[in-house]
């Protein structure tokens, strides 16, 4: 018994759900004919556990039927049959108590609406139409949303047929393209991030990725800023942006895509105040273009640090105004800015923003944080005492930064021998780790082929001193370590 | 009362719907807290027409409170606030009501899927996903394939990475493409279709043709034949279909039409009852607009899909229900121009029997009166024409039209001389009929009044300009009336 699916169901039930169950399967408008209080009685008695020994269908069948006998075949298949409606109301009830708590209202008053069209109630199925569409207004806006979007224009212009109103409907013709275009670009943008994260993480090349490439190439956006009229949710300038979010990824010269789409974000920032959610997605969509880039040309480090004082400034941290910074954003973040900013910048961020992360890992993250300080510093003691620390960070890549940061301060520190060695296990450390993508390994491996060949020209260990000194910033530029290198290396020269 | 959103709603309620919304109140689990029961025993005794002078607020609050006293505004109040909890559990209802019809539950068990994917139920929900796309194939409402295969698949994308291997997954995702650039196409189609079909009735020009181009341009199909996997569905051949489909209405390219319709015809036992509906509906629609510039060709093609889809008992959306009204117009339309007298008599007695039978009389008025004016018997023309009335607007230029055209053969030259008149000055002052429908009505009054002149008038015939009214008029449906009455007055 305990191991039905109607148990499995029920383990998951809050205990407000258990109540409104109870009244569900009490209401005529649902029931199947047989009564199911009597089952529902006995087993939320077990509830939320449901591993009482007791639990058993003997025991079950003689509490429903008590004086009855109990056979085992035919007494089973008696409890099975209730069992198996019971569990029927049950997925039911998970729907409708959805619909019933908003979660899936869009649904539902979709579903209203058309109900009131086949009935001909145009005016209000127009009004339920709108209804939703203020239903949806702060929904995120994923690639769903532009589906309900064009779904509602659809709906009305479709209504205002009906309603013998064709002037009217046009506006909304203009906005079906809109939403098209929208929901294409959101959806493009999805695929290619999911495609390029299966790229890495698992060597997967799909099919498609074509398609969207010429999609894109022969997308005018001129065109489309001539043509196509803004709607009150600034989707426009959002689509132009995944555009170009998606343009620069196929571009030979991604720059001029990247400047426009922050451009455009940082014109619309301040008329998205009520969509929270999409102004700090689309800081990570520009962020995720800026940083990969910041390591082969400045202007894309100046731009990711101007946009980061620009949203974080505005206090947008993170998706939620109760939300903390994410962890992995912080760290991101702090590990750009420590790229160009002195020891007094590093510190006015980390005081600034180290008391916004999450307070489950807030003392890791300022002890992470002040090592960073430190070392920028160059208080090479103070920051390996921070660096000692205890620490529950466990993202791959806070602790491969923290493991280079360790290895560059040996190198400081002119403890090459040690460091020599720690490089040895760090290299079979990697080679090993198969949570770590290979783009990751191959960036951390050539840093510590980087600080080998550092320690030796340091050492004098090597006859061609300026071949090997190239070397070493081919090997390190791509990194966040790459300004350290190079301070380094003209240390040398 | 009478006019309350309420009533409203429940005078369109069925006889099985209000004892379902009986049941709907008395469930503890909708109840609002206060007992509805009794507002709803006062108000089914109203039903269905709740249009009786005892159905006042006074006398629903006497029989809900007997004993109690009246009070206009105090009473009036209390059931204002009983009315408004039962408006909203009827739009509960409703809402439930579509969701259990929908699609054999489709609706449901997609929420289901949902609800127990948020519970981390992964298997459970794979196999109603798995359920689910078999009901999409069954599905006799659901149009948007595409976006709701594209979601299935998502989500059996989803619960395969969670239950078996990344790997495994990886072929639910690699549809995506073939499912977000068939939205796409499927969309853009609908859209122009639409927009075309009403540019062509209606005068209206919205801004969206310079973007659907763009947007169409962008699609190369010999990459998606490359880069899309198919899901054994057809899916593949019916994205490249709306691709032809769109072209053909951008461009001229009849080319691009006919591979649509081959398409359309191969695929037709594979795709889903809305989509092969919906498909059905765009070509028809595309032939209509093109007909003006080249009638007999179009409406062959047209013809020859009616044909091909009779044949095969699809003349409805649904399954099973008879042919509509504006279904059997549009086939008609296309009948009239390439059927003759005996087959064009055949297909309206033929389709009679499939048509539903409260529109039964009208369409066979409507169609008798066309087949005695190809017969040349005008008289009873005019009697079937007499014995019906339309809002329809391409059925009312038509049959105005047609009654001219009548009086005229018969003689009665005053009578068509009125008729001409006022549908002259109907078509000039209608500011929402499109250009197209204005420049037939235009051609076809100032053809009728040169062949007026000409009558009234046998010195003043012309052979030449009798050769233009006939040039002129060679795609419209009154070619072979415009022949005979030119051959009259050159004799």
């Amino acid at each position: 018994m305990q191991k039905t699916k109607l148990i499995a169901l029920l383990k998951t039930f809050t205990k407000q759900e258990m109540k409104d169950f109870e009244k569900f399967i009490s209401s005529p408008y649902f029931s199947p004919g047989r009564n199911l209080k009597p089952l529902f009685n006995v087993l939320k008695k077990y509830y939320p556990e449901f591993n009482s020994p007791n639990l058993t269908h003997e025991k079950i069948y003689r509490k429903l039927y008590p004086g009855k006998k109990y056979e085992k075949k035919k007494s089973e298949h008696v409890l099975q049959v209730l069992v198996s409606e019971m569990m029927s109301l049950a997925e039911k009830f998970v729907v409708y108590d959805g619909f019933e708590s908003g979660k899936f209202g869009f649904h539902y008053y979709s579903l209203l609406a058309d109900e009131y069209l086949d009935k001909n109630l145009l005016d209000l199925a127009l009004k339920t139409v709108f209804r939703n569409s203020k239903f949806i207004d702060n929904d995120i806006k994923t690639t769903y949303y532009y589906f309900r979007r064009l779904d509602i224009s659809s709906s009305i212009s479709n209504i205002l047929l009906l309603q013998m109103k064709p002037q009217e409907r046009i506006k909304y013709y203009s906005k079906d393209m809109l939403y098209i275009y929208s929901e294409i670009f959101s959806r493009f943008t999805a695929f290619h991030n999911a495609h390029n994260l299966d790229k890495i993480s698992y060597n997967l090349i799909r099919k498609g990725e074509e398609l969207i490439v010429h999609f894109i190439k022969t997308f005018d956006p001129e065109l489309f800023e001539k043509e196509c009229d803004e709607d009150d949710y600034e989707t426009k300038n959002i689509t132009l942006i995944n555009y170009y979010y998606l343009k620069s990824h196929f571009d030979d010269n991604p720059k001029e895509s990247i400047l426009k789409a922050i451009d455009i974000y940082m014109n619309i920032f301040d008329k998205l105040t009520s969509h929270r959610h999409t102004q700090f997605n689309l800081f990570i969509l520009l962020m995720n273009m800026c940083v990969p880039r910041s390591r082969y040309d400045s202007l894309f480090l100046s731009k990711g640090n101007d946009l980061v004082d620009f949203v974080w400034g505005r206090g947008i941290i993170s998706h939620d105004i109760k939300q903390h910074i994410e962890t992995k954003i912080y760290h991101l973040v702090l590990t750009f800015k420590m790229r160009f900013l002195s020891s007094g910048g590093i510190l006015e961020f980390v005081s600034k923003y180290s008391d916004k992360t999450s307070p489950e890992f807030r003392v890791d993250i300022k002890n992470f944080s002040y090592a960073c300080v430190y070392f920028k510093e160059k208080s090479f003691e103070k920051c390996l005492e921070q660096l000692s620390k205890k620490n529950s960070l466990s993202f791959p890549e806070i602790k491969l930064f923290r493991y280079i940061m360790k290895l560059c301060i040996m190198y400081e520190m002119s403890y090459f021998e040690a460091a020599l060695s720690d490089i040895d296990s760090f290299n079979h450390f990697l080679s090993k780790n198969k949570n770590i993508s290979v783009p990751v390994k191959i960036i951390n491996l050539k840093l510590i082929q980087g600080l080998k060949k550092l320690i030796k020209v340091k050492l004098g260990e090597n006859n061609e001193p300026g071949a090997e000194i190239r070397e070493i910033l081919e090997l390190t530029q791509n990194s966040n370590w790459g300004y350290w290198f190079k301070e380094k290396i003209d240390e040398l020269t | 009362m009478n006019k309350s959103k309420l009533i409203q709603l429940l005078k369109t309620f069925t006889k099985q719907e209000i004892k379902d919304f009986e049941k709907f109140i008395s469930s503890p689990y909708f109840s609002p807290g206060r007992n509805l029961k009794p507002l709803f025993n006062v108000l089914k005794k109203y039903y269905p027409e709740f249009n009786s002078p005892n159905f006042t607020v006074e006398k629903i609050f006497s029989i809900i409170y007997p004993g109690k006293k009246y009070d206009k505004k105090k009473s009036g109040h209390a059931l204002q606030v009983m009315v408004s909890e039962m408006t909203s559990l009827a739009e509960k209802f409703l809402g439930f009501e579509v969701l259990k019809k929908d699609n054999e539950g489709y609706g449901v068990y997609q929420s289901i899927s949902k609800a127990l994917l948020n519970r981390n139920f992964f298997v459970y929900s794979h196999k109603l996903n798995l359920k689910n796309i078999e009901r999409i194939k069954k599905a006799d409402s659901l149009l948007d394939f595409f976006h709701e295969m594209g979601q299935l698949n998502l989500n059996l994308q989803e619960t395969t990475f969670f239950i078996k291997t990344q790997l495994e997954s990886n072929k639910y995702f690699e549809r995506m493409p073939l499912y977000f650039f068939g939205y796409m196409l499927w969309w853009l189609s609908k859209l122009i279709n639409d927009y075309q079909a009403k540019a062509f009735t209606h005068n209206f020009n919205p801004k969206i043709i310079k973007l659907l181009e763009m947007c169409v341009k962008s699609f190369d199909p010999e990459i998606f034949k490359n880069e899309c996997y198919d899901d054994g569905l057809g899916t593949k051949e019916l994205v490249l279909a709306h691709y032809y489909l769109i072209k053909s209405q951008l461009g001229n390219e009849e080319e691009d039409l006919r591979a649509a319709i081959e398409i359309y015809k191969r695929h037709f036992h594979n795709f889903t009852r809305p989509v092969k509906w919906g498909f059905l509906i765009m070509i028809l629609n595309i032939c209509v607009l093109k007909r003006p510039v080249e009638r007999i060709k179009y409406s062959s093609l047209g013809s020859n899909l009616i044909d091909f889809v009779i044949e095969r008992g699809f003349y409805n959306y649904y399954e099973g229900q008879p042919m509509t009204r504006d279904t059997y117009y549009q086939f008609f339309s296309f009948k009239l121009d390439v059927q003759e007298y005996r087959s064009l008599k055949a297909f309206i007695d033929t389709s009679l029997e499939k048509i539903s039978p409260e529109y039964r009389e009208l369409v066979f008025q409507f169609s008798y009166a066309w087949l005695s004016f190809r017969n040349n018997d005008y008289e009873r023309a005019l009697e079937y024409l007499s014995k019906f009335s339309t809002q329809h607007i391409d059925i009312k230029n038509f049959s105005n039209m047609l009654r001219i055209a009548s009086l005229f053969s018969l003689g009665h030259i005053e009578e068509a001389l009125s008729g001409l008149n006022s549908f002259e000055h109907f078509a000039r002052n209608n500011a929402v009929v499109s250009r197209v429908i204005s420049n037939a009505n235009s051609l076809f009054t100032k053809s009728v009044h040169a062949l007026f002149k000409y009558r009234t008038d046998w010195a003043t015939v012309d052979d030449n300009m009798l050769d233009k009214i006939i040039k002129d008029n060679r795609n419209s449906k009154f070619h072979f009336w415009f022949e005979a009455e030119a051959e009259k007055l050159r004799k």
